[in-house]
């Protein structure tokens, strides 16, 4: 790929200023490394030639891996305890609440209250269907009686 | 990220299974209006199932039920608690079962489908100075309902 100096330019300053990207500085280096770098960029090559031959210490390389094995090894365990946290924070959400009628009421009722309030509750919800059921029944009487009794005045006339 | 979001969906559903309805809430902090929210916990815990008085054998019925909430309201209360029953309309999913009509007051049943089952009865007590709504949730069916007037 041929890039021309001025694009080079370019990419030195952001080099320069820490903000060019690992693409632009592949760029960069495939640039220097042929034969006819401009001699104005001389300078920059050498910059690129120390940058490549640069070997990183072995004490500095263990620790960049070992701190890499280590976050590696946070992120698992991360990993490993938001599982087992979301299943604990359901459980608890259901449990608590089920196991502690006090944390849905605040005003506490005793036990007997509680029986009371349900007996009445459903004591109301099933007197009122029986006396709908009956007095369904009663006008149905009420209405056989009514046209036996047209029909028989009817039937005198 | 994914996982979070999941814990909090599934915590927040897990709260909404012990929660009380919008109307009672809304109702909580209404002057004049008194409110009594019983969970299925609290029905076990007082041996609800075991329930014989009355005139019914109504014990059947409380075993299936998951929560009883009860809203009275007299005097200032009467026309805010009132005022609040149009979250009960059809619109809503509610169906108007039956309603009757006996020594001054009208007693209204309103029934709606939950899913899975499940069912919320509404009773209206309305008198002239008091109105009381009573609301059940449960596996209760209205056959079950009519089999305990028998």
């Amino acid at each position: 790929m041929n890039t021309d100096v001025n694009t080079v330019k370019k990419l030195l300053a952001k080099y320069y200023a820490g903000e060019s990207t690992i693409d632009e500085e592949r760029v960069l280096r495939r640039f220097f490394e042929a034969a006819d770098v401009p001699a104005e960029l001389e300078a920059d090559r050498r910059v690129f030639d120390v940058s490549a031959q640069a070997e990183a210490p072995s004490w500095l390389k263990e620790a960049v891996v070992r701190r890499i094995d280590r976050k590696m090894r946070r992120r698992a365990f991360a990993k490993r305890f938001s599982a087992v946290a979301a299943a604990i924070a359901v459980m608890l959400a259901i449990a608590i609440p089920a196991l502690s009628p006090r944390w849905q009421q605040p005003g506490t009722m005793s036990p007997e209250e509680v029986r009371q309030q349900t007996e009445m509750a459903l004591n109301i919800l099933v007197g009122t269907v029986d006396k709908g059921c009956k007095a369904i029944g009663e006008s149905s009487r009420v209405t056989v009686e009514t046209t036996s009794e047209t029909i028989e005045s009817i039937k005198n006339i | 990220m994914k996982k979070i979001l999941i814990m909090i969906l599934a915590v927040v559903a897990a709260m909404g299974l012990n929660a009380q309805s919008a109307f009672f809430k809304g109702c909580e902090d209404m002057p004049g209006v008194s409110t009594v929210y019983i969970s299925k916990a609290m029905l076990e815990l007082a041996g609800a199932s075991n329930i014989t008085g009355g005139d019914f054998d109504i014990g059947g019925i409380a075993s299936k039920l998951d929560g009883l909430e009860i809203v009275s309201a007299e005097g200032s209360g009467l026309a805010k608690l009132k005022g609040k029953c149009g979250a009960f309309s059809s619109g809503k999913g509610y169906e108007k079962l039956m309603s009757v009509k006996n020594d001054g007051s009208n007693v209204s049943i309103l029934m709606k489908k939950l899913g899975g089952g499940r069912n919320e009865f509404v009773v209206f007590v309305d008198e002239e100075t008091s109105l009381v709504v009573i609301m059940m949730t449960g596996t209760m069916t209205m056959q079950d309902v009519i089999n305990a007037a028998k």
